[in-house]
């Protein structure tokens, strides 16, 4: 007698270089080309879906981040669009860092080492720690995505080995006076038009059959810019402008259906209201925000020293699942060396100075007057 | 600073002067209107605010032969002939037919002021066409620089973010605090390398519109004056001594505390893994425990 019973095989994942499963819910993962963001997002940015990256207020730290992404297509063979309307997207592509082959982690690690030790042997009355590892949230030694030296542009050599198609300004070339019906801003259109052509003419839709597949990286630079037509959000008279958020529903359904991975840089900062920010970050997947100190009050602080900026994660993806997944601390700060930027936890440093406000002290209690036997002040029964 | 840039020696793309009717940014344009003069070919002049002649006065000879003017003043809305400047030309478009042809290796912008092209088109189309500018070409000729006069009072602060965002240098004039001095400026330079400088400065003009007597007003960074003033030294005025000199710091470590361990029994204790404390129990013979009667070693 048979049994219909079958038992569950695991559904065979596609094998593509450069995008690996997710050890959480098997979705294919890309590298942004940051690797210590990848460690916080789970692994990587999984295929089909968006992510967004609110700009920093100048915009350099986010734009240096969409390069990353770029050069990671580079390096991983994958298919990249990119489009700028505020930069010539020509000139984003001869700028991208140049790859490091080996490994710097290790060479980091060797340079601590000494340290390290000497370290240790100042440790008069917390020895017991000596052997605790040193802390270190970012992991190293992975081999999945690549690192970048600053210093460097990639030779121009190995961008063209790669299918690089860009849309730049003049397709968003558009008036206020000129747009076609109230809620369509016509760059956002024929972006959409350019991206859903790319995906079908080479194969990175989901229902073609192709030999070889392939992952398209789309890499789409400050979205919701004046240059955009865009003013912070708002139609002419005054209403929130449907526009972005149109376009940011169409992009999501193409993706779904397309081995195709978006990152999308926008100047949040520029919008005129944080509800119509918090409606963009609903119809994308991933948001995270990069704060630099850049030109705040914040760069002369000596909290932050160590750091060029906040990271802030706004949003994380439940993608196949009930829950997301939870990186160990949601403080975060990046630094930027020349051949890495990693994103780490944030460390305050410790506060040595004598009068340092401990939060659970009561900050007043110093001005009291006090006696030998009580606070002169009298506020306890129980004092005499 | 303020020097740096309207001379030219620190490069800025965009250059955007902000006034509002406290106090009037076209000096300061026309000085930069004049340092143009000495570094570039031929200056474009747009006139949407006052009329050519006004500027034309106020020009040294030496610089009115390079600066080419476009009226957009008397048809600003395009009403009586659609060739002429107005608010609806595309301004690079119009440029590159003006009849001012001219061979030269570079060109600047000046446009006085953007806020009639706020107002009757739109903040973001104002945007694109000084981005636009910026990166042209026009007739044949690379564009140095585009500078921008704004009215900020006229203009709600989305419009106004919108130019700070395009701008690479802003320049917002003010009312200066001392007499002495012409006017006060607030300097936002965003540098190609990422960095950030912001400055508030004094100064004067000459009658050449030179900047003269440039005062840097320092604000008063409250956050690190607390910083510098909390840390008092208790040690300072005591009647016994406090302190300690090296030679006593040494001594001092040298003394063998009761908790310290030695090194080897730093490391005995280190190597014995963590969790895995025994006991020792011998059994001795007060112990026996009988199972039938708990209460047997009772001596009631």
């Amino acid at each position: 007698m048979t049994t219909s019973f079958q038992k569950k095989t695991r559904s065979k994942v596609l094998q593509i270089p450069g995008a690996k499963p997710s050890i959480y819910n098997n979705q294919l993962l890309i590298s942004t080309g940051i690797p210590s963001l990848d460690h916080i997002l789970g692994g990587g940015v999984a295929v089909g879906t968006i992510l967004l990256i609110e700009e920093d207020t100048y915009g350099n730290y986010a734009r240096l981040m969409l390069k990353y992404f770029c050069a990671e297509a580079v390096m991983t063979g994958h298919s990249l669009l990119l489009a700028s309307a505020d930069a010539d997207p020509e000139q984003i592509l001869k700028e991208l860092p140049a790859p490091i082959i080996d490994d710097p982690g290790k060479g980091e690690a060797t340079l601590e080492e000494p340290s390290h030790d000497s370290s240790s042997d100042n440790m008069k009355i917390a020895w017991r720690y000596r052997h605790l590892p040193k802390f270190q949230s970012n992991t190293s030694g992975v081999k999945f995505g690549h690192y970048y030296d600053l210093s460097k542009t990639m030779e121009s050599e190995l961008t063209q080995t790669v299918d690089i198609s860009t849309v730049d300004s003049s397709l968003c070339a558009c008036d206020s006076k000129q747009t076609d019906g109230e809620f369509n801003n016509p760059g956002y259109n024929s972006l959409l038009k350019t991206i859903q052509e790319k995906i079908m003419a080479n194969g990175f839709s989901t229902t073609t059959q192709v030999e070889k597949r392939n992952i398209l990286r789309l890499a789409l630079h400050s979205i919701g810019s004046p240059m955009w037509g865009e003013k912070g959000g708002l139609t002419e008279n005054e209403m929130y402008s449907p526009a972005l958020p149109r376009f940011l529903v169409g992009l999501k359904a193409i993706l779904r259906t397309a081995y195709a991975c978006c990152v999308i840089t926008v100047p949040a900062h520029l919008f005129c209201d944080k509800a119509y920010v918090r409606r963009l970050e609903r119809l994308t997947d991933t948001v995270v925000e990069v704060d630099s100190f850049v030109g705040s009050d914040k760069e002369k602080n000596p909290v932050y020293k160590d750091y060029h900026g906040l990271f802030n994660i706004k949003q994380l993806p439940c993608l196949n699942s009930l829950v997301c997944n939870m990186p160990d601390s949601l403080d975060l700060a990046f630094k930027l060396r020349r051949k890495k930027l990693t994103i780490e936890k944030l460390h305050l440093p410790p506060d040595l100075s004598e009068t340092a406000n401990r939060s659970q002290e009561d900050p007043l209690k110093n001005l009291k007057p006090s006696s030998g036997c009580g606070t002169g002040g009298r506020s306890n029964k129980l004092e005499f | 600073m303020i020097g740096d840039i309207t001379e030219g020696r620190e490069k800025s793309k965009i250059l955007l002067v902000e006034d509002s009717v406290s106090q009037s940014g076209r000096p300061l344009l026309i000085s930069i209107l004049h340092s143009l003069c000495k570094r570039v070919e031929k200056v474009h002049y747009i006139c949407f605010d006052r009329e050519p002649g006004f500027v034309k006065a106020c020009l040294q000879s030496e610089c009115s032969s390079r600066v080419i003017f476009h009226d957009g003043t008397s048809n600003i809305l395009g009403w009586e002939n659609k060739q002429s400047l107005n608010v609806n030309c595309d301004l690079v478009k119009y440029l590159n037919d003006s009849k001012g042809h001219h061979a030269s290796t570079s060109v600047a912008i000046v446009c006085d002021s953007l806020s009639p092209l706020i107002l009757h088109r739109s903040a973001p189309y104002t945007c694109q066409t000084v981005t636009k500018l910026a990166s042209a070409k026009i007739q044949a000729a690379e564009v140095d620089q585009v500078v921008c006069l704004l009215h900020k009072d006229l203009h709600d602060n989305h419009s106004i973010n919108l130019l700070h965002h395009i701008a690479t240098t802003i320049i917002t004039v003010k009312p200066p605090k001392f007499e002495h001095f012409l006017m006060a400026t607030h300097t936002l330079h965003k540098r190609l390398s990422g960095k950030v400088i912001k400055l508030e400065e004094h100064f004067t003009l000459n009658n050449e519109y030179v900047i003269q007597d440039i005062t840097e007003v320092k604000s008063i960074d409250t956050s690190k004056v607390a910083m510098e003033t909390s840390q008092p030294d208790p040690t300072a005025n005591l009647t016994f001594n406090l302190t300690l000199t090296d030679k006593e710091k040494e001594a001092r470590s040298q003394v063998k505390l009761p908790y310290t361990y030695d090194q080897s029994r730093q490391d005995e204790t280190l190597t014995k893994s963590v969790g895995e404390g025994k006991i020792f129990y011998q059994p001795d013979e007060a112990d026996d425990f009988d199972e039938e009667d708990p209460d047997d070693d009772l001596d009631i």
